[in-house]
């Protein structure tokens, strides 16, 4: 029978249609995505055009519209086809593609508006999800029903995939639109159900789709019967059974239980079996055919070269997978730019050259002619396989080196610098892929207007039997309707949710609001959102933050000492929905909170150029308005983000009073003897200009562009006086140990941030161009550092002591109860007559308000001894005993652990010693060196 | 099944694997193939893989 008799070519050809304007559209907004990378400055004054949010516009719209609307084009030829008779209710063909691209377009104008549900791949509002669903199951309904109908007796590969494929996205969508975002799930149970949904998208509903196209059409294109139906069998049952299960491959190292992750990686490798197996049937069939393909012309052809080309790309991103769901794999791997390169490896590589394939096949059929140009179709070829070819290359690469460079503890910002040029290689590459795509639609536009004559006789919509919906007796139930539909389509799929989403679940009794506290390893609960934070996460949804930023740290790669502590369960307990993130283009944020003070986010906000020069975040001005003064201030929104990011990371107890990133003094171990050193200038100049110079002005004045948005002011080095040193005497010069303890901790509650990051040469360097600024360090002399009495052990008499001593030397300043607020306190200002606030010792670590540089033992002494630099701070060398000025210290850290106490017992504290949980606060809080000391740490 | 693939033309490796299907409407031919040693032995050594990983990395300890 003609296929012209089966199949409706104008209904076919409108849904091509529409898939080649998206197959265009849609790669080019990723070319955009990817420009943003390495120019970020462009069109960043719309919102609409930030990456947040133009990034699910392309993985969206390559998915469903690109990829979609061709693969239901394609297979509307297809299934008639295979079933022998013509669609059935193939009226609703039309009606179904303008709901399809009413969903499209709606979808997308609705991302790029930020309408976001915050669930990746997930993202779309109820509204466009019930029309998407719908239409997948009008169409089905079409094929199910044409299958039911159909005169060929048997059910050929690319029907089993199709079946399944439809099957499985329609519980998928369910999973991802209904229940994650609607059910009462949250966290780490939020997160392993997206893993699920996730990879069911790509791997239920892209790769089936994808199989049944080249099982179709590269027989086909060849004119060679398939290798081997064994094979079909073996490839489709194998991904049937284990593919369901590799979701949580996704959070490897997230606090989702560890067996479940163990299943996904082990199932994750079985699925080498089902690529063998389907890449050997493909090769195999065209195993006789390679001279006529590689030098074949005409639309057959080209269909044929890009179906097996598409055949390489999918053995080699299906093994890739495999392998990178290993956990070494993935502590190098994930979050980077090889998880990318990955993904365009299996979706635009395999699945999309397999659609083009089909396509080129389908087109010269619907539209009765001849393809117009040999030419361009080899043109779009080998750019398809030189830009992805670079592309893939260059994606691959850069992750691989900023895998290695974190695990070799170089900062997250050195390895973004070092990568960035790769991302002007991917867009290069991007263009080229994308120029083979236009090239492609114009060779089909013209084959349609100008191709000459297919010598076919065809005739239009013509005598298809028209049989009554019936079922028809299958000899081999493996490959019957029923069995794909029930045991591959909702069996397994029903069982790898039950195990990998639902069962962690129960397992753990649900997602508990409870967390082991740092300081005590007690447990503690966690709270909830307030108002403003619910307000600041829905902000940090809509502006694709997410995409960016992860919120889990790993046991590996050193992330424990890059961010803080590993990720807990409980800490995302009313995370709805999970934002675990499954990209790094930003740091991770889970411990973001009370890094820096809230200006620091301001500025930030305004332009992260400012203060971090080569930073690629956008810049958020519709955060921000204007106040009487015409000054842009943060609008509601901008606050309650915030807000939102000052909390995370800071419910598992106050960390960072013992971070040893930020603890680590100089130890003995470290030292500045390395080769750089000859070049230590410029190493600091480089690291001026690129972190500092945003607050402190390029000339060290503290007048840099983000000043004007921070309170305490940058510091003015051109005077040479610096808050904390261990010289003696008023503002004398500090040490390049002061200098390094400094830059290593950052000043909490402040803007000036934790330089832990930066190398020792880094630091090093920039210490040394920090000095260039002030003529002091030219003309005076260098004091040694003051020495430190052995510290007693505090008793309550000594804390009794400090207390009476607080009350009569400190308290006019930092009031009687230690808070910031004795009598002088709202008059003091500094010697550049900005006003400062004495520190509340009360607040927890980072807090705005609170002590700056810590509150250790060391610390605390030095600064009673000589004084803080600039301020009224006054110096006690003379005035009180070392034993006295010990005892203020401990009264000091005694004020803190009676706050952190009363605080771990708001939270429900579960421990009935709170002496020995007393002592233990204690203890992390007067850490002195030898605690804190490289050597220490090493152990 | 068997009875379905009628025997081609085509080189066959045994007097099973070279017949094929033809389906009508689509002139698909489809053999019934084999799957190849290398293949099965592959299959083995992930089986026994997996269950490998699965016991000694069930849990982290």
């Amino acid at each position: 029978m003609a296929y012209s008799n089966l199949v409706n070519q104008k209904t076919i050809k409108a849904w091509l249609s529409w898939g080649l304007l998206w197959i265009v559209l849609f790669p080019l907004i990723g070319a955009f995505v990817s420009l943003k990378f390495h120019n970020p400055e462009i069109f960043e004054e719309l919102p609409w055009l930030t990456f947040g949010r133009i990034r699910p516009v392309h993985v969206n719209g390559v998915i469903f519209g690109s990829f979609s609307t061709i693969f239901i084009g394609l297979i509307y030829y297809a299934v008639p086809l295979l079933c022998g008779r013509r669609l059935y209710k193939e009226n609703w063909s039309i009606g179904l593609l303008w709901l399809w691209n009413i969903f499209i377009i709606l979808g997308s104008v609705s991302l790029f508006l930020g309408y976001n549900l915050g669930l990746e791949v997930a993202e779309f509002e109820w509204p466009l999800n019930v029309i998407r669903g719908s239409v997948l199951l009008g169409i089905v309904i079409q094929v199910l029903g044409t299958i039911l109908q159909r005169t060929e007796p048997r059910l050929y590969v690319s029907l089993w995939y199709i079946t399944a494929a439809f099957v499985w996205t329609l519980f998928n969508l369910f999973l991802g639109n209904v229940i994650l975002p609607y059910a009462e799930i949250s966290g780490t149970d939020s997160a392993a159900m997206h893993g699920l949904y996730i990879h069911y998208i790509v791997g239920l509903w892209m790769t089936p789709a994808g199989l049944a196209i080249i099982y179709f059409y590269l027989p086909l294109s060849l004119r060679q019967p398939l290798f081997s139906h064994k094979l079909s069998l073996l490839g489709f049952w194998v991904l049937a059974f284990f593919y369901p299960f590799v979701g949580t491959h996704h959070y490897i190292y997230s606090p989702i239980p560890y067996w479940t992750q163990t299943i996904s990686i082990a199932t994750g490798f079985m699925l080498i079996l089902s690529v063998f197996a389907v890449t050997v049937n493909f090769y195999g069939t065209a195993r006789n055919e390679w001279r006529k393909v590689l030098g074949g012309e005409g639309a057959d052809y080209t269909a044929a070269k890009f179906l097996l080309l598409g055949a390489l790309f999918y053995l080699l991103g299906s093994v890739q997978g495999s392998l990178e769901g290993l956990r070494r794999i993935q502590a190098l791997t994930h979050f980077n730019d090889f998880v990318i390169g990955h993904s365009h490896l299996t979706a635009f590589g395999g699945m999309v050259s397999w659609i083009i394939g089909g396509i080129y096949f389908v087109w010269p059929r619907v539209t009765n002619r001849q393809l117009w140009s040999n030419r361009l179709a080899t043109w779009h070829l080998w750019l398809t396989i030189i830009g992805f070819g670079i592309m893939l290359a260059s994606l691959t690469i850069q992750g691989l080196v900023q895998g290695f460079l974190l695990e070799n503890g170089v900062s997250f910002f050195s390895s973004i610098e070092t990568i960035k040029t790769g991302w002007i290689v991917r867009t290069l590459g991007g263009l080229a892929m994308i120029l083979g795509l236009a090239l492609m639609v114009f060779n089909l536009h013209k084959t349609t207007r100008q191709g000459e004559l297919l010598n076919k006789d065809i005739e239009e919509d013509a005598g298809a039997q028209k049989l009554p919906l019936r079922s028809i007796a299958q000899k081999n139930w493996v490959e019957s309707p029923s069995t794909i539909v029930f045991a591959a389509g909702v069996g397994f799929f029903s069982l790898a949710v039950l195990i990998q989403g639902v069962l962690p679940t129960l397992t753990f009794n649900k997602q508990a609001a409870t967390v082991k506290e740092t300081m005590t390893g007690s447990t503690i609960s966690v709270p909830t959102y307030s108002e403003e934070e619910t307000q600041g996460r829905q902000v940090f949804i809509r502006e694709g933050c997410w995409y960016c930023h992860s919120q889990y740290i790993r046991p590996v790669t050193g992330e424990p000492r890059r961010w803080g502590p590993v990720s807990q369960r409980g800490e995302y307990a009313y995370d709805r929905p999970h934002l675990f993130g499954t990209r790094r283009i930003g740091p991770d944020l889970s411990r973001a909170g009370r890094k820096y003070g809230d200006d620091w986010h301001i500025a930030h906000f305004w332009n992260p150029r400012d203060v971090v020069r080569n930073s690629i975040m956008p810049r958020f001005r519709w955060l921000f308005e204007k106040n009487e003064n015409q000054e842009p201030i943060l609008n509601q929104d901008g606050k309650a983000l915030v807000t939102y990011i000052q909390r995370l990371g800071t419910r598992i107890g106050d960390w960072r009073e013992g971070f040893v990133s930020t603890s680590i003094l100089q130890g003995t171990l470290v030292t500045f003897n390395t080769p750089k050193q000859q070049n230590v200038l410029a190493v600091g100049k480089k690291v001026y200009e690129d972190y500092c110079q945003g607050c402190h002005g390029l000339n060290g004045d503290g007048k840099g562009p983000a000043a004007k948005f921070l309170n305490p002011k940058p510091r003015d080095f051109t005077k040479g006086i610096f808050k904390f040193h261990s010289t003696p005497g008023k503002d004398s010069l500090p040490t390049d140990s002061d200098l390094y303890y400094t830059l290593k901790h950052g000043l909490w509650g402040t803007s000036m941030a934790a330089w832990y990051s930066l190398n020792n040469d880094e630091l090093f360097g920039v210490i040394q161009y920090l000095k260039t600024f002030s003529k002091r360090w030219e003309s005076e002399e260098l004091k040694e550092s003051i020495s430190i009495p052995q510290e007693p052990e505090p008793t309550l008499e000594s804390l009794n002591n400090g207390g009476k001593l607080f009350q009569s030397n400190c308290m006019v300043c930092h009031g009687p109860k230690g808070e910031g607020n004795g009598p002088l306190a709202g008059r003091l200002k500094d010697t550049w007559g900005y006003p400062i606030k004495p520190a509340n010792f009360n607040l927890a670590a980072g807090k705005t308000g609170g002590v700056k540089l810590g509150r250790d033992s060391r610390h605390l002494f030095i600064t009673l001894v000589v004084g803080i630099g600039g301020v009224a701070m006054p110096l006690y060398q003379d005035k009180l005993s070392p034993s006295e000025i010990w005892d203020i210290v401990h009264y000091v850290q005694s004020l803190r652990v009676r706050a952190y106490e009363s605080t771990l017992l708001e939270a429900g504290l579960e421990t009935k010693d709170l002496e020995t949980l007393r002592n233990q606060i204690w203890t992390v809080v007067r850490a002195g060196d030898e605690e804190k000391s490289i050597e220490k740490v090493a152990q | 099944m068997k009875d379905d693939f009628k025997d081609s033309n085509s080189k066959a490796t045994s007097d099973d694997v070279g017949k094929e299907y033809i389906f009508q409407s689509s002139g698909i031919r489809e053999r019934k193939g084999y799957v190849p040693t290398g293949l099965v032995l592959i299959a083995i050594g992930l089986i026994i893989w997996a269950l490998y990983y699965l016991f000694f990395y069930w849990s982290p300890n």
